[in-house]
């Protein structure tokens, strides 16, 4: 797994480094910027965001240059291939974090609170936004490759866009469509909240532990059946 | 003999075309050919051996070793050269072999810096600066330098130019002067096969129509030229196809003894090249 992990390091070297130099100028805007709600929540969604991004763009890479077929005829297995790039997806989501602590620690005009924003229910719950969306995202990337990525934010940006226009037009901002969208963002208020206890924590851990468990198993069934 | 390669029953159907259940294998320190024209399925037969694609049945040993179940085990005694080497375009040739050689345990450095430098390529080159030559070179330079035991190779000499075709042939007979090393080469440039294979399999439309050796098949098949009305192809004992023309009839025979014992003095015989065998089993018409 090592040797996957450290050939897609290598392959996608300066993609890396470019997503790096992106991923910082983003990390100082919003480190500079502490006023409007939540900045905290921006902090750690941008700097778990990006790490996870370059797990994607590892898979969407392979397609587009169509090296799963160099890679597949190496002396490993294919799930190993998948095992690799979900830890070290998850190894450059907390890289990421932690060279975004640094950041904002060592930035003269940073205005983020770093013992407020990196607190264990703010990564807990930027962990499972973001495990939401990457273990949905993956099993397409390795389905589909690029076009997988393009299909869901398409697909994602249609249906908030469906669903803007409804609360717009047919006023049903208070109807029971929006019942699953209010619940979330309640759940999420509460769990980021001081009512919020251990126990929900543990319960939190546990639905990321479940979703990235379901994506892995997922995508590797998708990268076993996959003809190159 | 040990084989480094067995194939038996392997079946895969993509839709208007079937991989009929073939089956074959490869005596180790040898290079078989796998020929047939475009189409004819032996680039399925290559991916399938590197489980690039799932087989539907059948089974694939590699030096004894399922491909599937210890597919580790017996691709790290694989050496693969692409039709289409597939290496990330903007990764210096260099980076690419650091990356590769940590997944075989025979890696040898040295070697793989000889066979740049013999192949004129430079390690710092990227690779999507690469003529196509140039890429296959690269590519068979991996595999050389992991010291595979068995080589598989898809239409490499296909858009090489005749040097460099050369050069590739007389690297692989080197290849092959070790007795554990064999050579799987597909392609449909029968020329290249006549001066190195040891054995030849041909396929047409996902069967296997023979799998033997090379001096075998080049003895046993002939063609047989009769003009005029002399002779009608169903006289011909081992007919496997041929074709007329205002010259008279041509045909390929598997049987070229019988043949000329049959039918005397009233037609002419030549051997068969790998070329004439394969136009006339794709092309020819077999019972005209």
């Amino acid at each position: 797994m090592l040797r996957i992990m450290r050939q897609d390091l290598i392959f996608n070297r300066n993609n890396l480094l470019l997503m790096l130099a992106i991923m910082s100028c983003v990390l100082i805007y919003f480190s500079a910027r502490a006023d409007g709600f939540s900045p905290r929540a921006y902090f750690v969604l941008a700097a778990f965001y990006v790490g996870a991004s370059m797990g994607i763009t590892l898979a969407a890479r392979e397609d587009k240059h169509k090296t799963a077929a160099l890679i597949c005829s190496l002396p490993v297995r294919r799930s190993t291939v998948i095992a690799a790039r979900f830890v070290l997806t998850w190894a450059l989501m907390l890289l990421t974090l932690v060279y975004a602590s640094v950041l904002t620690a060592v930035l003269p005009f940073s205005q983020v609170d770093l013992s407020s924003a990196v607190n264990v229910k703010f990564v807990l719950v930027g962990l499972l936004i973001l495990s939401a969306v990457f273990s949905l995202m993956l099993p397409f990337t390795v389905r589909f490759g690029v076009m997988g990525v393009m299909l869901f934010l398409v697909a994602g940006q249609v249906l908030a866009l469906l669903a803007m226009l409804a609360v717009h037009f047919f006023r049903m901002g208070n109807s029971s469509w929006s019942f699953p969208l209010r619940t979330v963002s309640q759940g999420l208020r509460f769990l980021l909240g001081p009512n919020s206890t251990f126990l929900h924590m543990l319960a939190v851990v546990a639905v990321i532990l479940f979703l990235n468990g379901a994506s892995f198993f997922a995508s590797r069934a998708l990268y076993a059946r996959r003809d190159l | 003999m040990n084989a480094a390669l067995e194939i038996s029953n392997l079946r895969k159907s993509y839709k208007g075309f079937v991989l009929k259940d073939i089956s074959f294998s490869i005596p180790a320190g040898t290079i078989m050919g796998l020929i047939g024209p475009n189409g004819a399925g032996k680039t399925t037969v290559i991916k399938l051996v590197m489980n690039l694609i799932r087989r539907e049945a059948g089974a694939v040993r590699i030096f004894g070793r399922d491909n599937i179940a210890q597919e580790p085990e017996a691709k790290a005694r694989i050496g693969f050269v692409y039709d289409e080497p597939c290496f990330p375009p903007d990764v210096s040739l260099g980076r690419i072999a650091s990356a590769v050689a940590p997944f075989y345990p025979r890696w040898d450095g040295k070697l793989f810096a000889r066979t740049l430098e013999e192949f004129d390529l430079s390690s710092r080159k990227k690779f999507k600066t690469l003529s196509h030559g140039m890429k296959m070179k690269f590519a068979l330079a991996l595999a050389l330098a992991h010291d595979a035991d068995l080589i598989l190779m898809d239409e490499p000499t296909s858009g090489l130019d005749p040097v460099f075709r050369h050069e590739l042939l007389v690297r692989l007979s080197t290849v092959i002067q070790d007795e554990r090393k064999s050579v799987l080469f597909s392609t449909h440039l029968t020329s290249d096969l006549e001066k190195i294979a040891d054995h030849v399999t041909l396929i047409h439309e996902g069967a296997i129509v023979f799998s033997a050796p090379k001096d075998e098949i080049l003895e046993t098949y002939g063609l047989v030229k009769a003009g005029g009305r002399d002779v009608s192809a169903s006289e011909i004992p081992g007919l496997k196809g041929c074709r007329h023309s205002a010259y008279g009839l041509e045909a390929l025979t598997a049987e070229l003894e019988a043949a000329r014992r049959s039918i005397g003095p009233r037609a002419v015989y030549e051997r068969a090249s790998l070329e004439d065998i394969m136009y006339f089993i794709s092309k020819g018409e077999p019972h005209a």
